[in-house]
């Protein structure tokens, strides 16, 4: 319950990207 | 500090209450409170601004865009060409792209006068690398022009030079990828349009026989030399993608795979982002990693747009860009320069997606800002899952 509550109020929830190059998201890929 | 114009917001995730902010330009992403986007602590502040998700002023991040952009910054030293060493292929694909680019190539003959171009292009514009797409029709059906220009580059530059092939995979042999491996080979690009039903009807031969089988037994010999892109060609008919994955991995093959849609693009933004979500959630299920260019059909910074990247034909012509064969702007004994530029405009220049879309195609004019929205955020949660 405490760490649901601190998830809860954290500034920041820390994501990454997975499983894709860094141009997968919005980028270019060569030919 | 004000919030940077290509971010872009996906709010309550992944969680109710917070937004997730993925910036176009420097490609970082973020999930901060919602209610601390516009007023961020001093401690998210600094990090906010390290992504580039917060910026001194959004005129200056604009202006720094559209000056890289127009002054080639995204490739200053390198020379790319897509050499088109054949018209020729022994596959007949359902959709083949060269049919409807209504193009008539030859056999690559004067390989002397291409070297003559690519010396010259890199000495007068102070270049210092070359990457050559071998590309075709089937490149390998002239492969030994492959290893020719290869030997020669390779023995010039070293390791500034670096060649990639885009195949149909079928005529691929062990003895030159050993000696390609050794010579600048970075990569083949090799389509499987999903599992052997499905690829067979697509991609057979043009004798009639299946290809599947051949192409899978070549990967397995390819992927103890070279990194491997392996396209799929999307569209409502592909089946079998999963197994295909299966069976390659099965094969100890984990290439990086590209999606493409299938040309020409008939679908409206919400179909188009539906059917490459699909796919794009598929592979990341499997694990399978993606590097492609699922956002835009002409890429990014387009071979178009890059004034060091010209495509050469077995005639010797030179083109702006491989989208549009009846824009030759030269041919390789002649100076060749780049005459179509983009212009942005001011729309563009307002976009959450110019350090994506330079603007789109030279020579079509499109917006694909809708999909871009329909799909961003889409893909932002597939590829942010645990």
């Amino acid at each position: 319950m405490e760490n649901k509550q601190m998830e809860n109020t954290a500034e920041e929830i820390v994501v990454e990207l997975n499983g894709c190059g860094p141009n997968a998201v919005t980028g270019f890929a060569a030919n | 500090m004000v919030l940077s114009q290509f971010n872009v917001y996906v709010d309550n995730y992944p969680q109710a209450g917070y937004t997730m902010i993925y910036n176009t330009l420097s490609k970082k992403i973020m999930c901060i409170r919602s209610d601390l986007v516009k007023n961020p602590s001093d401690t998210l502040k600094v990090k906010m601004q390290e992504a580039s998700i917060l910026v001194p002023s959004t005129q200056a991040e604009v202006n720094s865009v559209v000056s890289a952009f127009e002054n080639n910054e995204f490739n200053p030293d390198e020379l790319r060409i897509v050499l088109i060493l054949t018209r020729k292929c022994n596959c007949q694909c359902v959709y083949c792209y060269e049919d409807q680019q209504n193009a008539s190539f030859s056999d690559l003959v004067d390989v002397d006068a291409v070297l003559r171009f690519i010396d010259s292009t890199m000495s007068e514009h102070g270049l210092t690398k070359l990457r050559i797409l071998f590309y075709g029709g089937e490149p390998l059906i002239k492969k030994e022009l492959i290893t020719q220009i290869s030997e020669i580059y390779y023995g010039k530059l070293s390791s500034n030079y670096r060649f990639t092939i885009i195949t149909n995979g079928t005529l691929l042999e062990e003895t030159d990828l050993s000696l390609w491996e050794k010579i600048g080979l970075e990569s083949i690009k090799v389509t499987v349009d999903g599992n052997r039903i499905s690829h067979n009807k697509r991609r057979p031969l043009k004798s009639g026989s299946e290809s599947y089988d051949v192409i899978l037994n070549n990967l397995s010999i390819a992927n103890k030399y070279v990194h491997i892109i392996l396209n799929i060609v999307i569209d409502e008919e592909v089946t079998g993608v999963k197994e295909l994955i299966t069976q390659l991995s099965e094969r100890g093959i984990y290439p990086e795979y590209a999606l493409s849609l299938r040309e020409p693009c008939i679908w409206k933004p919400k179909e188009k982002a539906s059917l490459v979500l699909s796919y794009v959630k598929l592979l990341h299920d499997m694990g399978a990693y993606q590097s492609t260019k699922i956002a835009i059909e002409h890429g990014a910074i387009c071979m178009g747009k890059d004034r060091n990247y010209f495509v050469v034909d077995g005639n010797n012509r030179v083109y702006q860009c491989n989208a549009n064969f009846q824009f030759v702007i030269g041919n390789t004994e002649r100076p060749v320069y780049k005459p179509y530029k983009k212009t942005l405009s001011d729309v563009c220049k307002k976009c959450t997606y110019l350090p994506v879309c330079y603007g789109d195609c030279l020579f079509e004019k499109k917006c694909e800002k809708k999909y871009f929205d329909l799909v961003t955020p889409e893909l932002l949660k597939i590829y942010t899952a645990k």
